[in-house]
């Protein structure tokens, strides 16, 4: 016998497919973030960068954690994935601007140095994730009320 | 306010607050430069007016940079809109400066242009660059007449710019 789908579950299917659609885009935006400042960190030497240099690990660590989470399509999870939301937004805009400031002052002592490829990959993710976080959460405020 | 929140608000605060904090590691300020020459395990090498110390990059040719992008994030060219000086043991008319791609104008000396490492802080007197591999070549510290200087206890030489000497000339 199937057990009975709870109010979660019937309150994801009510609320439709928007808030999964934002929920994926944001989770994947947070791991591209995550990804570029890997990248950064073994491919361009940033492990080398006192502070910075850990704290694009962190960073990396964080956005997998918060962009997998986000991807487990369990309607139970939604206080999870509120959560994760959360601090997805908050990764991608502490990041985006740390990234910002690094441009035009030192950072924790350290300058940035143009607008190349992976800065520009990550300021462009990082943007979409507080996006489309945002608007998850804001769907799901709705959905509830 | 949920604590939540509080604590995404608390460390993007704790982030922009940060951005005013730190001591620059020395770069792009643009202000006068001054080089002469100091010492250090691997002998006398060549270091700003702070005594931060400056390498240069086996691949530049011809006095051209390729350092750029993320190279000189973590190796910030050593630049300046005034003509460089030069005090104790540096010879001023090795002394020049070169027109990066962005428009800053990068010191030179004996035709290699000089950076900073990002790994040196703002330590003056660390020599973490030196004898190391990064984006495409090697780096070193810069000796008295503008050679490469080779790194203590070694017994090979750097294979370009060597015009005499090895560490602890000067």
């Amino acid at each position: 016998m199937r057990p009975l789908p709870d109010e979660a579950v019937l309150d994801e299917q009510r609320s439709g497919r928007p808030p999964a659609i934002l929920r994926t885009l944001g989770a994947i935006a947070v791991l591209v973030v995550g990804a570029v400042h890997l990248q950064q960190y073994f491919g361009d030497h940033f492990d080398v960068v006192p502070i910075i240099g850990p704290l694009f690990l962190l960073n990396f660590a964080g956005a997998t954690v918060i962009g997998l989470g986000l991807l487990v399509p369990a309607a139970r999870l939604r206080v999870v994935h509120v959560l994760l939301a959360l601090g997805g937004i908050g990764l991608a805009a502490t990041s985006f601007v740390s990234l910002f400031v690094s441009e035009h002052r030192p950072l924790f002592g350290f300058q940035d140095y143009g607008y190349r490829a992976g800065i520009v990959i990550a300021l462009a993710a990082e943007a979409v994730a507080v996006a489309a976080l945002v608007a998850y959460l804001a769907t799901r405020g709705r959905s509830r009320s | 306010m949920r604590p939540l929140h509080a604590v995404v608000v608390g460390a993007m605060s704790l982030a922009l607050v940060a951005a005013g904090c730190g001591e620059a590691i020395p770069s792009s300020n643009g202000g006068p430069a001054t080089l002469r020459l100091g010492n250090s395990a691997d002998g006398r090498v060549l270091v700003d007016n702070e005594g931060h110390s400056v390498y240069l990059f086996e691949k530049d040719e011809s006095g051209e940079s390729y350092c750029g992008g993320a190279c000189a994030a973590v190796w910030p060219p050593l630049e300046t809109s005034t003509a460089p000086r030069a005090g104790v043991g540096v010879q001023d008319a090795a002394l020049g400066r070169i027109k990066r791609s962005d428009g800053d104008m990068q010191v030179t000396y004996h035709g290699h242009p000089l950076y900073y490492y990002a790994a040196d802080a703002s330590t003056p007197g660390k020599t973490k660059g030196e004898d190391v591999d990064q984006f495409g070549d090697s780096w070193y510290l810069v000796g008295s007449h503008g050679q490469p200087v080779e790194p203590a206890g070694s017994g090979s030489s750097p294979s370009s710019g060597s015009n005499g000497g090895g560490g602890g000339y000067g």
